[in-house]
């Protein structure tokens, strides 16, 4: 009888847990975008003023290519390139309705991503803690110098119907290398990426997974 | 004879609060099915109907706060949330649900 009485907490326990009846789901949830862009079904990809780019560089092309591969591997939305704009002669074109009614010659639909840019390297000093298998007794702080690759993105989305602006954002993302790194030009990807993950985010619906409790 | 009228009158009462009872608990388990097999409209409408019967029940207000996400009513689901805890003296299965909703929710711009 003692042995019962004791053992009684822990049936009480064990039925008390068994009574919980939960259920765990993983569930997707869809996540609105942070700028109401109105639907549509083809994305334009303009030409891009290139304000200062570094030897040898496309800026403009670079960046179109990128935009168009990760538009068609990522989203079910159809892209295609626009035409070469001659930005010399044209003044304050992003405000230019006219123009930009005029560059997409199928206009249901459809939005112009555009924009300026200007990627430059830059020299810098970067304060280094010297590792201590290097020296063990020193705890010493040393200057490294750096290259930085930068790039500076100002992105717009345009109606191809009004012609008008609806998206303007500015993105500025590094990256930095060896001072010995012959090209860091190869760093435009990395930039890249980090600025469309963050344009995606600003126009178009993304899922997240996560896993939540249910009762029954 | 009152006395016979009162115990008649009590079981009457027990048995239908024990009917309501099992509905209530039916469908929060048909929605809580509904749900597994990704019929998240269904398992709303199931939840909401225990609601409308008892609006104090935390169990269903909790699964219809994961429902309001999962369709994207991240407001509606912050309140059911919200509310749910408040009910529940902030049972664990509950804030855990919510904290994980604070993570990535953001208040809409007014």
């Amino acid at each position: 009888m003692k042995k019962i009485n004791k053992l009684f907490p822990f049936i009480l326990i064990l039925i008390m847990i068994s009574c919980v009846e939960n259920t765990k789901v993983e569930i997707e949830i869809p996540l609105k975008p942070k700028y109401n862009i109105p639907k549509f079904d083809y994305l334009w990809l303009g030409d891009f003023l290139a304000n200062e780019t570094i030897e040898n560089y496309n800026l403009s092309e670079e960046i179109t290519n990128y935009l168009q591969n990760e538009i068609k591997s990522r989203f079910s939305v159809g892209s295609k390139r626009g035409e070469k704009i001659d930005w010399e002669n044209e003044k304050n074109l992003f405000e230019n309705d006219n123009f930009w009614r005029e560059y997409v010659r199928d206009k249901e639909d459809t939005l112009i991503i555009t924009g300026s840019a200007s990627l430059k390297l830059e020299n810098r000093n970067i304060i280094q803690d010297v590792s201590p298998y290097v020296s063990p007794s020193v705890q010493e702080k040393r200057l490294i110098p750096m290259k930085f690759l930068i790039l500076n993105l100002e992105l717009y989305i345009i109606d191809s119907k009004t012609g008008k602006i609806m998206y303007k954002n500015n993105f500025k993302e590094e990256k930095g290398f060896s001072e010995k790194t012959e090209n860091p030009a190869f760093g435009f990807f990395d930039v890249m990426e980090k600025i469309t993950e963050k344009f995606f985010g600003d126009i178009f619906e993304k899922k997240i997974k996560k896993e939540r409790i249910l009762f029954q | 004879m009152i006395k016979k009228i009162l115990a008649v009158g009590l079981a009457i009462s027990i048995f239908s609060c024990a009917y309501l009872n099992n509905r209530i608990s039916e469908n929060i388990k048909f929605g809580t099915k509904a749900a597994l097999i990704n019929l998240w409209k269904e398992a709303e409408l199931r939840w909401q109907m225990v609601l409308e019967e008892d609006p104090g029940n935390f169990k269903a207000l909790n699964n219809l706060a994961v429902a309001y996400e999962r369709l994207g009513k991240l407001e509606s689901a912050k309140e059911a949330y919200e509310k749910a805890l408040k009910i529940s003296n902030n049972n664990p299965s509950i804030k855990k649900n919510y904290e994980d909703f604070l993570t990535y929710y953001k208040k809409p711009k007014k």
